[in-house]
């Protein structure tokens, strides 16, 4: 279509092939540091689990000691896992409270 | 003087009319302001018993949110216990299998013994740190159930206040319909509405506490975690003396072990 100036109306096929272009860019940046996270992620997961395996009895004193060290290791941080829980156990009922408090609005009496 | 007559005059008229309907206006606001609140003292009962159930209501779904809360609280802390005794089930095992090995490299009555005095140690000084961790714990656990305890009684407390005074404004406003005129409903209406605001913002004024069980809470973690450390420091105490022990009824091998 053409206007009274004798321009053309709409986009020119380079305006879409950059917005194209931009998009593919933005998404692919998107999907790299997705896939760095992941990467992080899956890094970190093993070794986590890696102090829960139980190594082979040496037969060692060092052994015992090492058993004694995951054992202490495993039941704290079992026991630390339960924390947040408590913590919010102990103030979940603080909105029902709060609800109690907006009960009426006296500006509507 | 200006004869009455005057006043019929086109200006003067216009005059006479504004001056009676000065003088008419406030007796027309009022009844006007009568006529508004009167429906306020006619629809007391029902305001007042809506908040009243809802209230009852709000205040019952408090009572269901601890009751929830408690009912998690017990099935986390027996699934914590369930996971501890698997973990300390595990390392016995393992430390089991480390001195049935250690045992075999023993060659003489007097290097079994030392391993059999050995095993003893470190499961006296195992037995000692869990009885210490235990003890945290459950003064941990004592120590959460204190903190929610007596927060419920405070807001148990707000909350009795709160529907108090609500009830109490109710009780003031119905007593003032009931024995004043229309044109004083606007006043009750208004003294209502204050005491309304008061007693909810005060309630409100209370909530700023609600969080800090939290606080105490954490405060309760630090304590039971230095425990641990405590107990962790005379457990590496008491097996390095018998080590110690055991290395040397060992003699030359005992760098083996």
């Amino acid at each position: 279509m053409v206007n009274r100036s004798g321009r053309q109306r709409g986009f020119a096929a380079i305006e879409v092939v950059l917005v194209v272009v931009i998009i593919a860019l933005v998404a692919g940046i998107g999907v790299w540091v997705y896939r760095q996270k992941n990467k992080t992620d899956t890094a970190v997961a093993p070794a986590t689990a890696a102090t829960t395996v139980t190594p082979t009895a040496t037969g060692t004193t060092s052994g015992v000691d090492q058993d004694s060290v995951s054992d202490a290791q495993g039941e704290e941080t079992i026991t630390k896992k339960y924390d947040s829980s408590e913590s919010s156990n102990a103030t979940s009922a603080n909105t029902a409270v709060n609800n109690v408090g907006d009960s009426y609005n006296e500006a509507n009496f | 003087m200006k004869r009455i007559s005057n006043l019929l005059k086109p200006g003067g008229l216009l005059a006479a009319a504004v001056v009676s309907v000065g003088m008419l206006a406030p007796v027309t606001a009022n009844a006007a302001a009568a006529a508004s609140s009167a429906p306020f003292c006619t629809a007391l009962p029902t305001v007042t018993g809506k908040v009243k159930t809802d209230i009852n209501n709000l205040e019952a779904k408090v009572t269901q949110a601890r009751t929830a809360a408690d009912t998690k609280r017990t099935s986390d802390r027996t699934k914590e216990d369930q996971e501890i005794q698997a973990n300390r089930t595990k390392w016995d095992a393992q430390r089991q299998a480390n001195f049935t090995k250690l045992m075999a490299k023993a060659t003489t009555d007097a290097e079994k013994a030392a391993v059999t005095t050995y095993q003893i140690s470190i499961t006296t000084a195992v037995t000692t740190r869990r009885a210490a961790y235990d003890a945290a714990r459950t003064a941990f656990r004592s120590g959460v159930d204190s903190a929610v305890s007596a927060r419920r009684t405070t807001v148990e407390g707000q909350m009795t206040a709160f529907s108090n005074a609500t009830d109490a404004a109710a009780a003031t406003a119905s007593t003032s319909c009931a024995s004043g005129s229309l044109a004083d409903a606007a006043t009750i209406r208004t003294a209502y509405v204050a005491s309304m605001k008061t007693a909810r913002t005060t309630f409100k004024a209370g909530r700023a506490d609600d969080a800090k069980v939290a606080t105490t809470i954490k405060d309760l973690v630090t304590t039971r975690n230095d425990a641990f450390k405590t107990a962790d420091t005379a457990f590496t105490t008491a097996t390095a003396a018998a080590r110690t022990t055991l290395k040397a009824a060992f003699g030359k091998a005992g760098s083996s072990i």
